[in-house]
C-alpha cells in the first residue's frame, strides 16, 4: 500500500477507535507503525483511554518501551473518560513525565481527533502564534499591549487612545489623568500606573 | 510599667463609643474572630489595637512584634490616618510623647531608612514591610519594631526561612478575615505561626459579613484557618449599636429627582437588553434562572451569581451564552453610567464600547440597542436643516436629511448643522440648588450668632449662638461614587451647568476633529483608519438610499447592521459635526489672538501644572500640535476661562480630600458670586475609600449625591461620637431608578447574613482548639534551620526533615526526598501552602527560570487557565519554554485546573469543526512541537498536584536551593553572576507590554530595559537612543514610529 506523505498514519491496533471517526481534517490511512498513530515523520502519538488503563495500569509502560527511541516528538494521547480522574491520572502522568512522553489530555473522540489532526496539520508551522506576534494594523497592536494590564478591556483600550493621542502619551498619563476618564476605576488607574511608572527591575 | 500600660488603656477607650469600646475589649479578652457590618468603622477597631501594642512594647518585659496582615494597600494608609487621628489626644495624656505623631517620618516613604530611628521610646507608626524591603533590614525590623503592617507572601517567606522566627511575634492582626482559607497566605503564615508560638495571639477582624455568606461552612473554615475558636458578631442591629447610634438621629433630607425623557428611555431600554439577555440565559438550560429578576440584574453581585452557576459547566457553554454573560455585565455597567455620567460622556463612552464591542455581541443589535444610542445622542445635540430651514428645527424634531444621492452630500455639506442640546445631569441642578441653600442657611446662622453675642442677652442664647457659629464655619461635604463625578460638580458650582457642558462638548467635537485627520493620515501608517475609511466607502457604494437608513439598523440583516454599528453616522452628520468642532477651533483660535499673551502665558501655566481634566487633555495634544496638527490653538482654554484655573487646578488633587480643603478657600477674583458656592465645600469620593474623611472635615452638612450603605454607617457613628452638634444630610436619588431599590436589598442582604450568622455560632461544630493545636505541635516545625538560604550547605539536608509521615498510596517506601526549592512570588499562590500541609520542605529562593525546582533535572512552571492563555498570548510561555529547556533536562508545563471549575481545557462547543489556530489546544500542540522535551502535567486539585511533586521526586536527587537560584541569572563581565546577591523587585505586568511592542525582540528586550527604566521611561527616549540601544536602525524606527503615531478612533 502507497503511503501519504500528507496522511496521518494509523495503528492497526485503532481499528474501531471513535477517534478515527472525527478525523476529517486532514487524511489518514493504516498503516504498520509501532506507535498508535504518526503524525508526523519526527511525532507520533499513543492512545490511552483513562478507563482502560484502570483495567490494566501496565499496558501504557509497554507500549511506551516498544516505542524506542525513534520519535522525537511522543505524545501521550490521554482521554479522559472516567469520573474519578486524579489518581488514574496521576498514574498516567508519571508515566509519561519518566518515560518521556508529553501528555496530552482530552475530554471527547472529538477532542482527541483535533489534537492529531492538529499535530499533523502544524508539523511545519513557525512558532509565531505563541511568541506573542500579534496582528499589523495599530490598533490590535495598542490592544494587544494594554489589555495585558489585567482589567483592561478593548473598549478602555480606545478611551486611552482617544484621550492621550498616542502610545507614549498613554504611558506617560499620570493618575490624575487617567481617573478622569470614563469607565476606568481606582483599580485599573492605580494598575496602569504602576505599570507605566514602576521600573522594570528595581535593584534594592 | 503594666499599670501604665492599664492607664493608658483606659486613655484611650474614653475616646470611643460604648460599642466600640467593647468590640475592643472582647478582642482584648481573647482570641477570636470579629465580623462587624459595613461602615462601623472596624478602622478605628483595628487602631486601637495597634495602638495599645505600641505602647505596650514600650514595657521591657513584653517582647515581640505584632503582625498586621491582610491589609490593602488602601487600608494600610486607612489604618495609619485613623493612628494618626488616635494620637492628639493621647499627647495630653502621655507626657513621654515628645514629639506629636502627625510630624513623625511617615514610615511609608522608607521602610528602610525607619529602622534607623527605632529605638527611641517615643511612639511611632507601624512601619511597612513589603517585598521592597531588603532582607538584612527586615530582620533588624522584626528584632526592634513593635508593631509592622507586612505583606502575607514576605511574612510566610521569612517564616519559611528563619529570618523570623515564631517566636519573635507577639501575635496576628488578620484584616480583611474573609478572605483567609487554610490555602491561602494568609492561613500560611497563622499556621506557620502557630507551629512555633501557641502563646502569642491572633486576633482576626472583617466588615464584609456578606462574603461569609457566599460558601458553605466558609465561617467554620476561615475560623479553623486562624486557630480561633471565639466569634464575635456586630451587626448594626446588634443592641448597643442601635442603642448608641440611634440615640442622636440624624436630620436626614430625602430627595428624588425626576429623570429627564431621553435619560429615562435609555434607562427603560436597557432594562429592555437585560430583559433579552436573561431570557437567553434562561433558554440556555444552564442557569437557575428562577431567581433572576430585571432587579436583581442591576447588582454587582448579580455577575457573582452567574458565574458562580455557571463555572462547573463553563466548557459546555455555548460562546452566544458566555457572549450574553458579558454583555449582561456590559449593561449593568451602563446603567450605571447613565446615571452618573454626563450626557458628553456618556455618548463618547457608548461609542468606544460600540467600537469596541465584539461581531457577536448580543444587545447591540437588538432595537433597544438604537434607542440608546439615539437618545444618548439626543441628549448631547441634534441635526438641523441649515439656516435655511432654521424655522423647522424649533418644533424640537430631529430632521434627517435622507438625500437621494449620496455623492450630493459633501457638496450640500452645509445642509444640515449640528445643534448643540447639551442636557446636564439633573442632580447637578439639584446639587446646586441645595449648596445655594445651605450657603443662605450659613450666612442667617452668622448673622443670628453675631446678633446674639452682640446682644449679649444670657448664657444660654450665647451658647447656642456658638454653635450656630459652628455649624455655619463647619464645611459643607459632598459625597459621590467617582472622583470624576466629584471634579464635575466642582466645576458645575464654580462655572455653572452650561459652561460645563459647553465645554465637554467642545473637546468631544475636538476629539472627533483629531480622529479625523488621523483617518485621514491613516493610510500611509496603515492604521485601521484606513479600514475606517474603506467602510465609508463601502457604504456610499451600496447606493446612497440606504445608506440613511441602514444607519438606523432596523433591517433584520445582521451583516447591515453590523456596518451600521461600525460607522455610525452618515456622511453628512459627520461632515456637520466636523464643521462645528471646526468652528470652535476658529472661535477659540480668534479669542486666542485677542487676548494673545495672557492666553500664552496661562497655556504656558497649563503645562507645568497638568491638572485636572481640561488641563491635561490640554497638555496631551499640545504634544501632538508640536508634530504639525496644525490647528493651532485649538484645545487651549478660551481667556475668560482664565480665573478660575487656579482652582482647577485644584482638580488635580481633589481626588484626596486633603488638599480639597486648602483651595476651597481660593475665591476667584472676578465671580466672587460663583466661588462663594464653592466656599467651604469639600468632596469626597466614594472610591477613593478614604473612610476617614468624616473625622478630618467634621462637616455639618453632608451632600450625598450617591448613597451607599458602609458610608450611611460611618455618618451614623460620626454624628454619635459628635455629640450634639447638628448634622443634616441631604440624599439625593433618582425617581424610579434601580439606586433605591440597590440601597435597601444591600441592608436587607447584610441582615439576612447576620442572622444566618448568628444561627451558625450557635451550633458550629468545630474541634477543640488544643486538639488543633496538639496536631499543631506534633509535627515538627519545617523548614530551613539555617538562618538565611544563602547560607545553605550545599546537598545536606536538614535534621528535622528525617521525620516523614506516609500516608496515601503514591509515596514510595523508605526515605522520602522532600524538598522543593519554590520561587519567592510563587507565594501569592496557594500551591506552596498545601505543599507545605503535605509535609513537603518549601525553600524559598528567588528563581530566575521556573517556579518549583524538584530535583537538579526538573522544574516547573506552574500555569493557572488564565494564565496559560495570557501568556501563550504574549510569548511568555515560549520563553519560559526556552530557558527552561536550556537549564534543565526536565522541564515541565504544569497547568492547574481549579477545583470548582470544569477539569477541561475546552468548551465542547469551541472544538468546532476546524483546526482553529487561536484555542488553547492548538497553541499546546504548536508549543510541544517546538519544544519535544516539554513534559506537561494536567493537575486536577492543588492537592493532586502535591502528590504528584511526591511521586516524582522518588528517585530523583534534592535540588540545591543555592544552584538553583543562580540557573539562568545573566553572567557578568567579571565571569560572577550578574546581579547576584542583590534583590531585585520586577515589574512583570510592564515587561509584557514591552514585549508586546512593535520592534521588540527577544535579544534587544533586556537593553531596553536597562535603558528606559520604565514604559514612562522609554515613551521620552529619542529615536538615536533607541537605535543605540536596540542596535538596529529599523526595530528603533519601528517602535519609535509606533509609540508616537496617532491613534486612530473608529466612531
Amino acid at each position: 500500500q502507497q503511503i501519504n506523505p500528507n496522511a496521518v498514519l494509523v495503528s492497526k491496533r485503532q481499528e474501531g477507535n471513535p477517534v478515527l471517526k472525527h478525523m476529517r481534517n486532514v487524511r489518514w490511512q493504516f498503516a504498520d507503525i509501532v506507535p498508535d498513530y504518526q503524525m508526523g515523520s519526527n511525532t507520533c502519538a499513543l492512545f490511552l483511554s483513562l478507563r482502560y488503563h484502570l483495567l490494566k495500569p501496565t499496558y501504557i509502560y509497554g507500549r511506551i518501551k516498544e516505542l524506542q527511541r525513534a520519535f522525537r516528538t511522543r505524545v501521550l494521547l490521554c482521554h479522559v473518560d472516567v469520573d474519578d480522574v486524579v489518581e488514574p491520572l496521576a498514574q498516567v502522568t508519571k508515566a509519561a513525565l519518566l518515560n518521556e512522553c508529553t501528555l496530552i489530555c482530552a475530554w471527547s473522540p472529538e477532542e482527541c481527533a483535533r489534537y492529531l489532526e492538529t499535530y499533523k496539520a502544524y508539523e511545519s508551522k513557525p512558532a509565531d502564534a505563541i511568541q506573542g506576534r500579534t496582528e499589523e494594523d495599530y490598533l490590535s497592536k495598542l490592544t494587544a499591549a494594554l489589555t495585558t494590564v489585567r482589567g483592561v478591556n478593548k473598549t478602555d483600550v480606545l478611551t486611552l487612545g482617544g484621550a492621550f493621542k498616542t502610545a507614549a502619551g498613554v504611558m506617560h498619563a499620570n493618575m490624575q489623568q487617567l481617573s478622569a476618564l470614563p469607565g476606568i476605576g481606582p483599580t485599573k488607574v492605580r494598575r496602569l500606573h504602576e505599570t507605566f511608572y514602576e521600573p522594570f527591575r528595581k535593584t534594592l | 510599667m503594666e499599670a501604665d500600660v492599664e492607664d493608658f488603656q483606659k486613655g484611650l477607650m474614653a475616646h470611643l463609643l460604648p460599642f466600640q469600646r467593647r468590640m475592643v475589649e472582647e478582642l482584648l479578652e481573647d482570641d477570636g474572630l470579629c465580623i462587624l457590618a459595613a461602615g462601623l468603622t472596624w478602622q478605628r477597631l483595628a487602631a486601637v489595637l495597634v495602638r495599645l501594642q505600641i505602647e505596650r512594647r514600650k514595657d521591657a518585659d513584653q517582647r515581640g512584634v505584632m503582625l498586621v496582615l491582610g491589609c490593602r494597600d488602601w487600608q494600610r494608609s486607612m489604618l495609619k490616618e485613623e493612628l494618626l487621628r488616635l494620637d492628639p489626644d493621647l499627647e495630653g495624656w502621655d507626657s513621654r510623647e515628645g514629639m506629636p505623631a502627625g510630624q513623625q517620618p511617615a514610615a511609608a516613604d522608607g521602610p528602610g531608612k525607619a529602622s534607623v530611628n527605632t529605638t527611641g521610646s517615643a511612639a511611632q507608626l507601624p512601619v511597612e514591610v513589603t517585598n521592597e524591603t531588603l532582607a538584612a533590614a527586615r530582620g533588624e525590623l522584626y528584632r526592634t519594631q513593635s508593631c509592622i503592617f507586612i505583606t502575607t507572601r514576605i511574612l510566610v517567606v521569612d517564616l519559611l526561612t528563619n529570618r523570623l522566627q515564631a517566636h519573635q511575634v507577639a501575635g496576628i492582626l488578620v484584616v480583611n478575615a474573609h478572605t483567609v482559607t487554610d490555602m491561602s497566605g494568609e492561613g500560611f503564615a497563622v499556621r506557620l505561626f502557630r507551629q512555633g508560638n501557641q502563646g502569642g495571639f491572633v486576633r482576626a477582624i472583617s466588615d464584609q459579613p456578606q462574603s461569609f455568606a457566599a460558601s458553605f461552612s466558609k465561617l467554620e473554615k476561615v475560623m479553623k484557618a486562624l486557630y480561633v475558636r471565639k466569634l464575635f458578631l456586630w451587626p448594626r442591629f446588634q443592641a448597643q449599636v442601635k442603642d448608641t447610634l440611634n440615640e442622636l438621629p440624624i436630620e436626614v433630607i430625602e430627595l428624588a429627582q425626576e429623570m429627564t425623557p431621553p435619560m429615562v428611555a435609555i434607562y427603560d431600554s436597557i432594562a429592555d437588553l437585560l430583559d433579552v439577555c436573561i431570557k437567553h440565559l434562561r433558554r440556555s438550560n444552564k442557569i437557575d434562572t428562577s431567581d433572576f429578576s430585571l432587579e436583581s440584574c442591576l447588582f454587582r453581585s448579580f455577575d457573582e451569581i452567574v458565574r458562580h452557576q455557571l463555572d462547573s459547566v463553563w466548557h459546555t457553554i455555548t460562546p452566544q451564552t458566555k457572549q450574553v454573560v458579558n454583555n449582561l455585565r456590559t449593561l449593568r455597567t451602563l446603567a450605571e453610567y447613565l446615571l452618573c455620567f454626563d450626557a458628553v460622556t456618556f455618548l463618547s463612552y457608548l461609542e468606544n464600547l460600540r467600537a469596541g464591542e465584539s461581531v457577536n455581541s448580543v444587545w447591540l443589535f437588538q432595537e433597544a440597542a438604537h434607542t440608546i444610542f439615539d437618545q444618548a445622542k439626543k441628549r448631547v445635540y441634534e441635526l438641523q436643516q441649515a439656516a435655511r430651514n432654521a424655522g423647522n428645527g424649533k418644533n424640537g424634531k430631529r430632521k434627517r436629511v435622507v438625500s437621494d444621492d449620496i455623492a450630493d452630500a459633501s457638496a450640500s455639506s452645509e445642509a444640515v448643522e449640528v445643534v448643540a442640546v447639551l442636557e446636564p445631569l439633573p442632580k447637578w441642578e439639584l446639587v446646586r440648588e441645595i449648596v445655594q441653600e445651605i450657603q443662605e442657611e450659613r450666612d442667617r446662622l452668622v448673622k443670628t450668632a453675631t446678633g446674639a453675642s452682640s446682644n449679649q442677652s444670657s448664657e444660654e442664647s450665647a451658647a447656642a449662638a456658638q454653635a450656630a457659629l459652628r455649624a455655619a464655619e463647619a464645611p459643607i461635604l459632598i459625597v459621590a461614587q467617582e472622583a470624576r463625578t466629584c471634579q464635575q460638580l466642582r466645576q458645575v458650582l464654580q462655572s455653572g451647568l452650561q459652561a460645563v457642558m459647553k465645554e465637554l462638548f467642545d473637546e468631544y467635537l475636538l476629539t472627533r476633529l483629531d480622529a479625523r485627520k488621523t483617518a485621514g493620515k491613516g493610510k500611509s501608517s496603515g492604521g485601521s483608519g484606513g479600514g475606517r475609511d474603506s467602510g465609508t466607502a463601502g457604504n456610499s457604494g451600496r447606493g446612497g438610499r440606504g445608506g440613511g437608513r441602514s444607519w438606523r439598523g432596523r433591517g433584520g440583516d445582521r451583516l447591515d447592521a453590523m456596518r451600521a454599528a461600525r460607522i455610525r453616522n452618515n456622511p453628512k452628520e459627520e461632515q456637520a459635526l466636523l464643521d462645528q468642532a471646526r468652528a470652535v477651533t476658529a472661535a477659540a483660535a480668534a479669542k486666542e489672538k485677542a487676548s494673545g499673551a495672557e492666553a500664552a502665558g496661562e497655556d504656558s501655566n497649563d503645562h507645568r501644572s497638568g491638572g485636572g481634566r481640561g488641563r491635561g487633555r490640554g497638555q496631551v495634544s499640545a504634544r501632538g500640535r508640536g508634530r504639525g496638527r496644525g490647528a493651532a490653538g485649538g484645545e487651549s482654554p478660551p481667556p475668560q476661562a482664565a480665573p478660575g484655573s487656579t482652582a482647577e487646578e485644584g482638580h488635580a488633587q481633589s481626588a484626596d480630600e486633603q488638599a480639597a480643603g486648602d483651595d476651597h478657600a481660593q475665591p476667584s477674583q472676578q465671580n466672587a458670586a460663583q466661588g462663594a458656592m464653592l466656599q467651604g465645600v469639600v468632596f469626597h469620593a466614594l472610591e477613593s475609600r478614604n473612610d476617614g474623611v468624616l473625622w478630618d472635615v467634621q462637616p455639618a452638612f453632608v451632600v450625598m449625591v450617591d448613597s451607599d450603605v458602609a458610608f450611611v454607617r460611618q455618618l451614623e457613628v460620626y454624628a454619635a461620637g459628635r455629640g450634639k452638634a447638628a448634622l443634616r444630610v441631604y440624599n439625593l436619588r433618582y425617581k424610579d431608578s434601580f439606586e433605591q431599590d440597590r440601597y435597601m436589598a444591600a441592608l436587607k442582604r447584610e441582615q439576612r447574613v447576620f442572622e444566618d450568622l448568628i444561627r451558625s455560632k450557635g451550633h458550629m461544630v468545630l474541634p477543640e482548639l488544643g486538639q488543633d493545636l496538639a496536631l499543631l505541635r506534633a509535627e515538627p516545625r519545617e523548614g530551613v534551620l539555617q538562618p538565611g538560604v544563602e547560607e545553605i550547605i550545599p546537598g545536606v539536608v536538614p535534621a528535622a526533615n528525617a521525620i516523614t509521615r506516609r500516608g496515601g498510596m503514591m509515596q514510595p517506601k523508605g526515605k522520602q526526598p522532600r524538598r522543593l526549592v519554590v520561587d519567592v512570588r510563587e507565594f501569592m499562590s496557594s500551591l506552596p501552602s498545601v505543599l507545605h500541609q503535605q509535609h513537603m520542605e518549601v525553600v524559598p529562593v528567588t528563581l530566575e527560570v521556573g517556579d518549583y525546582v524538584l530535583s537538579p533535572e526538573m522544574c516547573v512552571e506552574r500555569k493557572s487557565l488564565s494564565d496559560l492563555r495570557q501568556s501563550f498570548l504574549s510569548g511568555r510561555l515560549y520563553h519560559q519554554a526556552e530557558v527552561m529547556t536550556k537549564h534543565y533536562k526536565t522541564p515541565i508545563l504544569l497547568i492547574e485546573f481549579e477545583r470548582d471549575k470544569a477539569f477541561a481545557l475546552h468548551a465542547t462547543s469551541e472544538i468546532g469543526s476546524d483546526i482553529n489556530s487561536n484555542t488553547l489546544g492548538s497553541k499546546l500542540v504548536l508549543l510541544t512541537l517546538h519544544f519535544p522535551r516539554l513534559r506537561i502535567i494536567w493537575s486536577r486539585s492543588l492537592h493532586a498536584t502535591a502528590d504528584l511533586f511526591r511521586a516524582l521526586k522518588a528517585n530523583q536527587d534534592e535540588p540545591d536551593p543555592a544552584v538553583a537560584a543562580l540557573v539562568g541569572v545573566p553572567v557578568g563581565a567579571d565571569g560572577l553572576p550578574a546581579g547576584g546577591g542583590s534583590e531585585s523587585v520586577v515589574n512583570t505586568a510592564a515587561i509584557d507590554v514591552l514585549r508586546r511592542l512593535p520592534g521588540v525582540t527577544e535579544s534587544n528586550f533586556r537593553p531596553l530595559m536597562a535603558a528606559a527604566g520604565s514604559l514612562a521611561g522609554l515613551a521620552e527616549l529619542t529615536m538615536e537612543k533607541l537605535a543605540e540601544v536596540m542596535g538596529s536602525q529599523a526595530s528603533a524606527r519601528k517602535l519609535h514610529d509606533w509609540l508616537h503615531a496617532v491613534c486612530p478612533i473608529q466612531r
